[in-house]
């Protein structure tokens, strides 16, 4: 069996006294395109800059492709990262940065990047500091894609694009690795990107991993539960709790159980993505917002 | 990695090379005029007595490129350091393109070695071209000038090494705070900090020659000036001290009187010496009759008797002009030295400590 894309065991990071990322353990196996979803400052780029070897590990340990992240020249090239905001070297041209590329990369994909650019429209001698948002986030994908990389970590890419810049990004970005097999690790801090190309999916919330597993898996396994208010709390058997609410007229309940669910009393729904991922999120802030759990005050 | 630590380093290293070529230009212009008027002027003037305004003439001669090229040599080295040690690293973190950089199929140690090796090959050429410039421009007016040891630090390889280690400081203090400009700032203070006590300390690395003997002194208007010196004239002194007979240090780097450098004893024009504790010549000494003109050599002679019963000693410390070379490769070798541990603490500190 193949080393998985991205293994953590126990993995944390602490700045100082904060910690931005506690007791991580995930197993991503290869092929997928993973979302990496949560609220900003919830660690997500913290994790990816540890899978790309940026950052060091202050706890636990991290294997990328089954390696240490940055161990050698021929690890780091397995490896493609577009890092937040698209850093790039504003005084060097879009031909210099395909340039470096070529330098300091022994697999280096010259015809494929340039096509790439071409198709962008982008022309080679403009500099990277003129560049729009989107362009640059085009660019550094194209730097990452050229590298011919197994495992791709992209660190919330279209973050500052609009909404139709990004529906083209991540669609520029399917159809690019469509069927090259290249695993691809993306975090965002919106549901709707993750939904549009992801089969994976991990919840980071607080500087912890909330739920992670493949989407089909968590939506088959996740249920909505609506009842009236005056409805008996459902029993804890072969099933989890995750979120619940009241309305003015009914609960709802949000559960995760590993085989059928039977309450009597309860509407069983399905879960869509969203819900799910609000679910955990809001799991959170129940657990850690003390206004939530302080009595009402008139 | 080479092509993106060059081209990172292309403009930078184009301005320094034409700020280089344009001075190297200048001199190259004036330099042989300066040669002809030493070698047609000054020194056969030096055969006969006086010359001493044929020597100021000479020094005033392209002053301003002097002054030019003195400030060059203090300031070159830590320029280097400021604008290309500095920013290797600090800039990359303040900038965040360090993301990029380190992702490439390309170590953190091999990314910071080769652009610290890149920088300091740069460096080296452009600081050695400058100090052979000025050191075969400023020759002429060094040997009028004094000693050669007078700018020993602005001279032939110190300075190229000297510069290497303001880089290699610039760019490891860049790694420490990770912003340009403190970076900077730490780098003038901390290499002008170190310049100062190595090159302090430095000399006494080769034990001095010695030298003993009777204190003599010269009256004149103002005060007496001892009369022994360094052996040599292009000698360097380390130290220079007037001893009692018992060993005990009652005067300083040759210069007594008002105008001397330290108390403890006193020699005046008109007669008077005062040695405190060691002893005290009369305010007025038989003075030989005759025609005028003999009065102070009278004095002189009458003192000199007197301040030699206290039995005092000139004892002066100096390194020979024959080591010039030895220590200027030592000091150099010094400062490389500094310089590769930096470099080597740049490499760790960008592997183990970064971002």
């Amino acid at each position: 069996m193949s080393a998985a894309a991205l293994e953590t065991v126990g993995l944390g990071k602490r700045y100082m006294r904060r910690w931005a990322l506690q007791d991580c353990s995930l197993r991503i196996p290869g092929g997928h395109v993973v979302g990496l979803v949560g609220p900003n400052g919830a660690g997500k780029s913290t994790l990816l800059n540890l899978a790309a070897g940026l950052l060091s590990p202050s706890a636990g340990s991290i294997k990328v492709l089954g390696e240490r992240p940055a161990r050698d020249a021929a690890q780091l090239a397995r490896v493609g990262f577009v890092p937040q905001d698209a850093a790039l070297y504003p005084w060097l041209s879009i031909e210099d940065h395909l340039r470096l590329g070529a330098h300091c990369n022994h697999g280096w994909d010259a015809t494929a990047a340039h096509a790439r650019l071409a198709d962008l429209g982008l022309s080679p001698r403009q500099r990277a500091g003129k560049l729009s948002g989107g362009q640059r986030a085009q660019l550094s994908l194209t730097i990452a894609l050229a590298k011919r990389p197994e495992l791709l970590l992209l660190d919330e890419p279209v973050a500052s694009l609009d909404p139709l810049a990004r529906r083209e990004f991540l669609g520029l970005l399917m159809s690019t690795v469509a069927g090259h097999g290249v695993s691809i690790v993306l975090s965002s801090h919106l549901v709707s990107d993750i939904e549009r190309v992801c089969d994976f999916l991990i919840v980071l919330v607080d500087s912890r991993v909330r739920v992670a597993g493949e989407i089909e898996d968590l939506l088959t396994v996740h249920h909505r539960l609506v009842g009236t208010r005056s409805a008996d709390d459902v029993a804890p058997v072969n099933q989890t709790v995750i979120a619940a609410s009241v309305t003015d007229r009914q609960r709802l309940l949000v559960v995760r159980s590993d085989g059928p669910v039977v309450e009597p009393g309860w509407v069983i729904e399905s879960i869509n993505l969203e819900d799910l991922v609000l679910a955990y999120m809001g799991q959170a802030a129940v657990r850690h917002d003390p206004l939530a759990i302080a009595p009402m005050t008139p | 990695m080479t092509w993106l630590a060059w081209r990172q380093l292309r403009t930078p290293a184009a301005v320094a090379a034409l700020g280089v070529l344009g001075l190297l230009i200048a001199l190259a212009v004036t330099g042989p005029h300066l040669l002809n008027v030493y070698d047609t002027v000054v020194v056969p003037c030096a055969a006969h007595s006086d010359c001493s305004a044929v020597t100021a003439h000479f020094q005033g001669l392209d002053a301003q490129l002097r002054h030019l090229c003195s400030a060059l040599m203090i300031l070159a080295p830590i320029l280097f350091g400021i604008f290309l040690g500095a920013p290797l690293i600090a800039r990359e973190v303040e900038a965040g393109t360090y993301r990029l950089a380190w992702t490439q199929s390309v170590t953190r140690a091999r990314w910071i070695a080769t652009r610290l090796t890149l920088v300091t090959l740069v460096t080296a050429v452009l600081v050695g071209l400058l100090t052979t410039a000025v050191t075969w421009w400023q020759r002429p007016l060094d040997l009028v000038n004094g000693p050669l040891w007078n700018h020993f630090e602005q001279r032939d390889v110190v300075p190229v090494a000297f510069a290497v280690f303001a880089v290699a400081l610039g760019a490891l203090l860049g790694a420490f705070v990770r912003r340009t400009l403190v970076a900077m700032a730490g780098a003038i203070v901390g290499y002008f900090g170190v310049l100062y006590l190595v090159t302090e300390y430095v000399p006494n690395l080769f034990a001095p020659m010695r030298v003993s003997l009777p204190f003599r002194f010269q009256v004149t208007s103002t005060g007496a000036e001892s009369t022994i010196g360094p052996p040599q004239p292009n000698d360097l002194v380390v130290s220079n001290q007037i001893v009692t007979g018992t060993g005990r240090v009652v005067g300083q780097d040759g210069a007594i009187g008002p105008n001397g450098n330290l108390g403890g004893f006193n020699v005046k024009g008109n007669g008077t010496a005062v040695f405190t504790g060691v002893g005290r010549c009369p305010n007025r000494i038989p003075v030989s009759t005759g025609p005028h003109g003999h009065t102070v050599l009278a004095t002189q002679t009458a003192l000199q008797r007197c301040v030699d019963s206290f039995h005092m000693r000139q004892v002066v410390t100096y390194q020979p002009a024959s080591r010039y070379w030895p220590l200027q490769w030592t000091e150099a070798a010094i400062f490389v030295a500094l310089a590769v541990a930096l470099g080597v603490g740049c490499v760790w500190w960008v592997r183990r400590r970064l971002p």
